[in-house]
């Protein structure tokens, strides 16, 4: 492994002091899940790991009035058992179910699947379509909010600027819990176990009497170089009712948005041939029930 | 580089060691304890050899930087061990023929023994995705299942004598 020193601040403040001195070269550590693996791999050279894990007071998921507020440290395991997850963004529990595996899971935090802006990010992609935003912290303490389907830039970048943490995310208030929000995570990967997606697809709806649909928010993972929104997608199913003909219309359009590689795990092809299926798959599993 | 002086308990025991920043757990356990239960298989997440429990999670000690353990509590497998006897699952995985070459056996028990302590009557799906970040290229993961099955069970308490999950 590279070379370089260790501190781990207690504080916020001490970690924005060290992380504002640009002179020296520093990699934020959380579950260190992406990045134990690039030091290992010599991918990044930090003169110095600030390990942001030993933070009290970053690790929660909690109610604030109607809103859903999540600490950046808190781990993806948390997330598999959140029963306030599973009553007001089930979407995030069923995707947290699919990501990974339990030792992963263990370590893996929110803001580090975030700040990693990795196309296939298993929570990026249904907070995209729950709307939700982080708000960061930088070392002249000044904070800002930034919804996430703006935060990637591309592959492992994002809008963060280098002395800027992200310390929460906050999932806005869909004025509906199971009753009239109806959603759906599709996570096609090559096993069940620790696949990073082929295609991921999130899908949350507003309905009105069962089957009309108020709102829909979609996005897409893996199928472009960051996760994107599927506003095709969502025009098409805004103000319909759910139905059959509905279903493959989404499907068809869905080709629309996205824009896929060809990589090791998959051929642009066969991508575009799973978000179709994947999109199916999703509006069907809401239409019976989701 | 620097050395720090890093402080945890391992297996019960509280030891303090001069580490590199740079070492991993699984290269401190391994070459600093000598505890070579603690396997490396692919250093990068992927197979779980070297699984081990940290304040009570189930994590993978090559993802790890040591000094994070500052403070923290580890155990191995050999941790496992009391007063001489193996631990039940231990004797339930060599009972169902659930060991063969054994390199995935230390992690693969370290997750089935983080699974029953918190839940010590888990379904056949849940023993599933508990070790599903543990990989067994001899096995086929039947046995393995069906041996932390027996223990859930008790079938392995009495072998297990005076040791328990
Ligand atoms: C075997 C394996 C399987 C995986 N499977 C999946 C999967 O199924 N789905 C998936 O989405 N991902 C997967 N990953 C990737 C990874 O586990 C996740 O992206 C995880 O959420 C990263 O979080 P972390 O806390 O470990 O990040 P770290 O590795 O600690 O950090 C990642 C990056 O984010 C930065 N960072 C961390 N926290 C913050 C913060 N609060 N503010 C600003 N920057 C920050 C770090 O500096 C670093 O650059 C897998 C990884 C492995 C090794
Ligand atoms: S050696 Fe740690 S997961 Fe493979
Ligand atoms: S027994 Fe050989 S890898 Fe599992």
């Amino acid at each position: 492994m590279v070379e370089f020193d260790y501190i781990a601040p207690k504080t916020m403040d001490e970690v924005l002091e060290v992380i504002g001195k640009p002179e020296r070269k520093n990699s934020l550590l959380a579950g260190g899940t992406n990045l134990i693996v690039n030091l290992r791999a010599n991918k990044i050279k930090p003169e110095i790991v600030v390990d942001i894990s030993r933070l009290a007071d970053f690790s929660y998921i909690r109610k604030d009035g109607e809103k859903i507020k999540i600490g950046s440290l808190t781990n993806i395991s948390e997330f598999t058992t959140s029963e306030l997850l599973n009553h007001q963004a089930k979407i995030l529990r069923e995707s947290s179910i699919q990501f990974a595996n339990p030792l992963i899971r263990n370590k893996a935090t929110i803001g580090g699947n975030l700040a990693d802006a990795s196309p296939a990010a298993d929570a990026a992609i249904p907070l995209i379509a729950l709307g939700a935003k982080v708000e960061t912290i930088d070392s002249n303490h000044k904070k800002r909010e930034i919804p996430i389907e703006e935060l990637f830039l591309a592959p492992n970048k994002t809008l963060l600027k280098k002395d800027e943490v992200i310390t929460e995310i906050e999932i806005p208030s869909l004025n509906g819990n199971n009753g009239n929000l109806k959603s759906a995570y599709e996570k096609l990967g090559l096993r069940n176990a620790m696949a990073i997606s082929i295609v991921s697809v999130a899908i949350v709806l507003k309905l009105k009497d069962g089957k009309y649909i108020d709102d829909a928010k979609v996005a897409l993972g893996s199928i472009a170089p960051k996760p994107i929104r599927a506003r095709n997608v969502e025009n098409v199913l805004k103000e319909e009712t759910l139905s059959q003909s509905l279903i493959e219309k989404s499907a068809e359009v869905v080709l629309d948005d996205i824009n896929p590689i060809t990589d090791v795990r998959a051929s642009a092809d066969y991508r575009r041939m799973m978000s179709k299926a994947l999109i199916k798959n999703a509006l069907n599993k809401i239409m019976l029930g989701g | 580089m620097k050395k720090y002086t890093l402080h945890m308990v391992v297996n019960g025991e509280e030891i303090s060691i001069e580490t590199k920043p740079n070492a991993t757990l699984l290269e401190v356990l391994r070459d600093e304890l000598n505890l070579m239960e603690v396997k490396e298989g692919c250093g990068q997440g992927d197979c779980g050899a070297c699984a081990v429990i940290l304040d009570g999670k189930a994590v993978n000690s090559c993802l790890t930087l040591a000094m994070q353990a500052e403070g923290r509590e580890i155990t191995t497998l050999s941790g496992l061990n009391k007063n001489g006897k193996i631990h039940p699952l231990q004797k339930s995985f060599v009972s169902h023929g659930a060991i063969q070459c054994g390199f995935c056996t230390p992690g693969m028990i370290m997750s089935a023994k983080a699974l029953l302590d918190k839940n010590p009557h888990p379904t056949r799906d849940e023993i599933k995705i508990a070790i599903s970040g543990n990989l067994c290229r001899c096995t086929g993961y039947k046995k393995i299942i069906e041996a932390i099955e027996a223990v859930t069970k008790g079938k392995e308490e009495k072998e297990g004598e005076n040791v328990r999950a």
